[in-house]
């Protein structure tokens, strides 16, 4: 399952809350960005990243680009942190107070993002010295050898180095993902409020949407499966049941899935949820608890068990924080999931003609995983 | 327009589709281009980071990696998209006979792009590993055609221009809506919800929203928590998508919370003047710098030329999409009918700071519609 849409502009809710990430974690951060580039051998760091992929970048900026165009980069040495970012000057001066690395703007229409990179690296005295490179491979075609050209001795594959620093996520990070998740938590139980035979897709999206919006969204994804979708093929690997509202109206007693990726605060969180338009027929309230059921396996030990084996159950799960998808990024692991990572797990379950979407964002531990927030009730 | 409740349907139950024979049009559009070009097999790619270039050609909306449609000079186009799980909705929404799942993109492109006289777009908006091994496959340099699939999508169709004239007036709507929902003490992103909301369940699938509140603005940013307050200028670009991007209309206006200084709208007047200096002179054949020195011009009688430049201005306007054109001092471009574009001479001014004014006109062969019904004045909540 690879979701990547990407919006035209992200322009929810921007900002750093001090109280929610203080300063304090950012230097704690970094201290540990220094230490894993001191254990690598490493005498700097360059990141990159885009709208599709701004984890990386934000982990040591808090920049998320918000426009397909306005890609960045960061650098990290022993003693200090600046970022260029493909921005023009009038548009850094309400980025700035929301990042917290020195940063330079490199207008999109002059195209010299490279350039600038180029003049710290230089600057800096870093050329033929051993510089990580996370992001490479993300970078536009005419970027990338335009980045590496800079260093006449090649870089250092740093992607492994900067995602596993990001897997673990600090005190401060759960508490944002925790509230990002009530957030996406009451949205679901407004929707399911909300939904009524007749509606279209498309108005209860709507909904959805301001619904986030009005929470603080910095972005959101909504995204919705009717009884009249191919249920998603069960097994390993099993396929994505959600896609972009319609417009179809709503049926009495339809089973409608809904898929809600939610953004607050740069970290994402995921949850997918039954809503049973009137409420669920028994059949229907038997596959949902079913489900649940299964996720609760699966919430213990990521991976997969009795409940999904074969049959007509699907799941998927994958890392979330500043990307939406991000490592841990194994599908069926066997093997417990580590203390502190964030996964999303979902469950779809078809039961006869019944079916059932339940998916949660969990912090993981050796002992089994916990939902990040209470889950609403009302919905099912 | 006073009404600022939300209409329960506009542009939603349209009876415009993005049907085949709409498709066909386009595909037509592009053929003739692709001759021009010399072009046989043009392999129209789209990325996440570029998802409207295959809407376009395909009316499928990418959610997944990558999708890539391919159009022969003489045959039937092939639509490809990279997720198996997206196949079914792929060929629900696209009107394309031949829709098909292919999970190695870069490998189906590169055997493509070995015939002679091929061609593809946007591979500079795929990562470098996706565009590495497209060349790879190929066996060399890929041919890239982004400008030709741009020319041929200059010119927008009577469907795509009836999409325009729907997102403009969800524009209009949401502005209004926010007119009325405003209230003291309301933080800027709330605000933006409830405009967002009004587009949305217009129909509109997404919206390129920007919108700044302060005593003193200095440019139109993303919207902050900092609360509304009296005496402040509200400065918006609502930008509503109808099915993709590359049917947006954008609206630039300002509102004042609380009646505005004499100052303000004598500045504003100046931008109403650059505005219509620029429209007056719209129609086929007028080069783009020309509109843009129109309102350049207004706007230096007044005595603020130096603001007329980066980094205070950089476009007076811009299409969307696919096709777009930019309002660029150095454009000189002649403008055509069937454009589509806003025009704003949105200026910095040093006393009362940013403001913005713009309306989404399309070109016709006489001169241009506006899609805009706003008035032009600032908004005054009072």
């Amino acid at each position: 399952m690879s979701l990547v849409r990407v919006p035209i502009l992200r322009h929810g809710l921007t900002k750093w809350d001090k109280a929610l990430l203080p300063q304090s974690d950012v230097d704690h951060r970094l201290a540990q960005v220094r230490d894993a580039m001191r254990a690598a051998g490493l005498d700097a760091l360059l990141v990159y990243g885009d709208m599709a992929h701004s984890g990386g970048l934000a982990y040591l900026t808090n920049f998320h680009p918000f426009d397909a165009r306005m890609p960045g980069f960061a650098l990290v040495t022993p003693t200090k942190l600046e970022a260029v970012l493909k921005v023009s000057s009038r548009d850094l001066g309400f980025i700035a107070p929301f990042i917290w690395a020195p940063a330079q703007p490199s207008d999109f229409l002059a195209n010299d993002l490279a350039g600038q990179v180029r003049d710290i690296i230089v600057r800096e005295g870093l050329e033929t010295k051993r510089v990580g490179l996370a992001g490479a491979a993300l970078m536009p075609p005419a970027l990338q050898p335009a980045i590496t050209e800079i260093f006449p001795a090649g870089v250092i594959d740093a992607d492994g180095l900067i995602d596993t620093l990001r897997r673990k996520k600090s005190a401060a990070e759960r508490g944002i993902l925790r509230l990002t998740a009530t957030k996406a938590e009451a949205i679901v139980d407004a929707v399911a409020e909300h939904a009524a035979a007749g509606m279209t897709e498309t108005e209860l999206a709507a909904f959805a949407d301001y619904a986030a919006r009005k929470a603080g969204a910095q972005d959101v994804e909504f995204l919705m499966h009717s009884q009249h979708d191919r249920m998603p093929a069960a097994g390993a690997n099993e396929s994505f049941p959600f896609r972009p509202p319609a417009e179809r109206a709503l049926e009495a007693h339809e089973q409608l899935g809904v898929f809600l990726a939610l953004q607050y605060h740069g970290y994402w969180a995921e949850l997918s949820q039954s809503i049973f338009i009137g409420g669920p027929r028994p059949e229907q309230k038997e596959a949902y608890e079913f489900c649940v059921a299964a996720f609760d396996e699966l919430r213990g030990r990521i991976g997969r068990t009795a409940k999904l084996e074969g049959g007509v159950t699907s799941f998927w799960t994958h890392g979330i924080g500043l990307d939406r998808e991000e490592e841990p990024s194994s599908t069926d692991r066997s093997a417990a999931a580590n203390d502190g990572e964030m996964v999303v797990a979902h469950v779809a379950v078809q039961r006869n003609e019944a079916r059932a979407f339940f998916g949660r964002t969990i912090v993981s531990a050796p002992a089994g995983g916990t939902i990040l927030a209470a889950p609403i009730t009302k919905s099912a | 327009m006073t009404s600022a409740t939300v209409p329960a349907r506009t542009g939603q139950a349209t009876a415009l589709a993005v049907d085949r024979a709409e498709i066909d049009r386009r595909h037509a559009a592009i053929r003739k281009v692709m001759a021009e070009d010399g072009i046989d097999v043009f392999l129209i790619y789209s990325s996440p980071l570029r998802n409207y270039d295959v809407h376009f050609a395909a009316n499928y909306d990418l959610i997944g990696r990558g999708a890539l449609v391919v159009l022969p000079l003489d045959g039937e186009p092939v639509l490809y998209v990279g997720e198996e799980w997206d196949l079914e909705r792929a060929r629900r929404v696209s009107p394309l006979g031949d829709v098909r799942y292919e999970p190695d993109l870069a490998a189906l492109c590169g055997s493509l792009l070995k015939t002679k006289n091929s061609a593809m777009t946007a591979l500079e908006w795929a990562g470098s590993t996706f565009a590495a091994e497209v060349k790879a496959a190929a066996g060399g340099a890929v041919r890239d055609a982004s400008p030709t699939l741009e020319r041929s999508a200059t010119r927008k169709t009577p469907v795509e221009q009836a999409l325009i004239r729907e997102a403009a007036a969800l524009a209009d709507t949401s502005f209004l809506y926010a007119f009325d929902k405003l209230t003291e003490g309301m933080p800027e992103f709330e605000l933006q919800a409830e405009m967002e909301y009004a587009m949305r369940k217009g129909g509109a699938v997404d919206n390129f929203g920007l919108f700044t509140s302060g005593k003193h603005n200095r440019a139109i940013g993303l919207v902050t928590d900092k609360p509304i307050e009296n005496g402040d200028l509200l400065i918006f670009e609502i930008t509503p998508a109808r099915l993709s991007r590359n049917y947006s209309a954008q609206l630039c206006r300002t509102m004042s919370m609380g009646a505005a200084r004499p100052a303000v709208v004598e500045k504003f007047n100046i931008l109403t003047e650059a505005l219509e200096a620029g429209l007056a002179i719209v129609k086929p054949g007028t080069l783009v710098c020309d509109l843009v020195s129109a309102q350049d011009e207004v706007i230096s009688r007044y005595g603020f030329a130096e603001y007329c430049k980066p980094p205070y201005m950089r476009a007076r306007g811009h299409g969307f999409g696919i096709g777009r054109t930019d309002l660029a001092p150095k454009n000189k471009r002649p403008l055509e009918a069937g454009m589509a574009m806003i025009v704003h001479p949105n200026q910095y001014f040093p006393d009362v700071g940013y403001l913005a004014l713009g309306e989404m006109i399309i070109v016709t062969e006489t001169g241009y519609e506006r899609l805009c019904v706003l008035d032009r004045k600032v908004y005054q909540k009072v």
